[in-house]
């Protein structure tokens, strides 16, 4: 079964859905974190690639996921933290999108799960969690990694 | 002992070491080395011996300095010393570097031993004014910079200054932080680049880019330190002998240092990585360490 088939990925999307309506304009990072995992998991396009390259940076270096950022994704115009069911969201995203037709995947796709785990730590030490869906996340990121190791 | 045309900006280090007892070896003395002291200290981040006069207070700062960036260089000989001993010998194989070269890792040799002209310099920061203005005065030069972070522009747009750099990863391929820990991850062996630095991530142009053989330290889980110590050990030796390793090579293609040949690389190629999360860290670690 693929990875991307498990249930919780579905249940991170229809959480995202309802997180998306209030609001969905500009590089609103729920909006681009729902469409991605929504529509393109299989086959990112170059700006998903791109959008999940500048979220490594925000989880690796900033050690903080906004709500919103501008037109380049640099600098925050919210500050406020995303919930926890985005950046679930954005831990799938790094887990499971579909990276296999790009130059260096092995090294971006190790590159994105580092930036996963780190997620992961984010959202167990600043968020209000829902454990049951953490630990399922969890499970499949760990699962990701050792495939990834193997290969 | 031939002067070299180079200027070695100090962050005292195992690295910094290794660069100037490899050039040593190599009879190569470099003709100017500055040495920035930080103002605080490196563990602590308080200031040093704010109510002393200038001279005592920079001496008190370059002591908390030595002790600090060597401690576990030093602990870590003294703790693990069947492990250490093999690393050095491993690594000075996999390199064809000297391995009684890497005695002098510790930081115990004078500064002095390396070059007749050694300036001093208190900073707070790469991006502090003095070492600025410092630099200025020694241009035209080019510097070998031995200190990790990102350097400022205040530096970087100094006129007629070549900053030059070793990374620990094949450049264009692996850029960024925990350079050789990716590079084992990923292309299961190490490497290494020399490149003019520019305002980007390991994004100047590169003098000499190259893979080595893969040095590999089985340990028997029952023996195994945490993985804290092996990332030490990793920076207090591995790290310092890949970079030391490349700049000779670097040195080798021609006799000014100013004039290196060099290829632009492609910025759109390659990865840049940030630092190892522990989960990530661990399986490196396991490929450099492995279990026996």
């Amino acid at each position: 079964m693929s990875l991307m088939s498990n249930p919780i990925v579905g249940e991170i999307t229809a959480l995202l859905k309802s997180e998306v309506s209030s609001h969905s304009d500009g590089n609103t990072t729920a909006v681009f974190t729902f469409d991605l995992l929504n529509n393109r998991l299989d086959g990112p396009s170059d700006i998903d690639i791109l959008f999940l390259d500048t979220l490594t940076r925000k989880i690796d270096i900033a050690r903080r996921v906004c709500k919103k950022y501008d037109a380049e994704w640099k600098r925050p115009i919210d500050k406020e933290p995303v919930s926890c069911e985005v950046l679930l969201g954005i831990i799938l995203c790094l887990t499971l999108a579909d990276i296999s037709h790009i130059e260096e995947k092995r090294g971006h796709s190790l590159k994105w799960l580092n930036a996963a785990f780190n997620a992961m730590r984010i959202a167990e030490n600043t968020l209000p969690v829902d454990q049951g869906k953490m630990e399922q996340v969890s499970a499949l990121l760990n699962l990701k990694f050792q495939i990834s190791l193997e290969k | 002992m031939k002067t070299i045309p180079i200027t070695v900006l100090v962050h005292d280090s195992p690295t910094a070491r290794a660069y100037l007892t490899a050039l040593a070896h190599e009879n190569m003395r470099p003709e100017r080395l500055i040495l920035m002291i930080p103002e605080n200290h490196p563990g602590t981040g308080k200031p040093i011996g704010r109510w002393l006069p200038t001279r005592f207070r920079r001496s008190l700062a370059e002591k908390a300095q030595n002790l600090s960036m060597f401690h576990w260089p030093r602990t870590l000989r003294a703790t693990n010393k069947d492990l250490t001993d093999r690393m050095i010998s491993g690594i000075s194989e996999a390199l064809d570097f000297p391995a009684e070269l890497l005695d002098s890792l510790d930081g115990h040799d004078p500064l002095e031993e390396f070059t007749d002209n050694i300036q001093r310099v208190m900073i707070s920061g790469l991006g502090d004014q003095r070492l600025a203005d410092l630099l200025a005065q020694v241009s035209p030069s080019t510097v070998l910079f031995t200190g990790g972070g990102i350097v400022p522009r205040s530096i970087l747009d100094i006129s007629n200054l070549r900053l030059l750099h070793i990374h620990p990863g094949l450049l264009p391929h692996v850029r960024g932080s925990d350079g050789l820990l990716w590079s084992y991850l990923v292309h299961g062996q190490p490497g290494a680049s020399c490149f003019y630095m520019a305002p980007g991530i390991d994004t100047g142009d590169v003098i000499a880019a190259e893979n080595y053989k893969a040095a590999i330290f089985p340990i028997p889980q029952k023996d195994r330190p945490d993985n804290q110590t092996l990332y030490r050990l990793i920076f207090s030796i591995f790290d310092p002998v890949l970079r030391a390793r490349m700049l000779l090579t670097a040195l080798s293609l021609n006799d000014d240092p100013a004039t290196l040949p060099t290829d632009p690389q492609d910025c759109t190629a390659g990865v840049t990585y940030h630092f190892m999360s522990p989960e990530v860290r661990h399986a490196s670690l396991l490929r450099v360490f492995p279990e026996s």
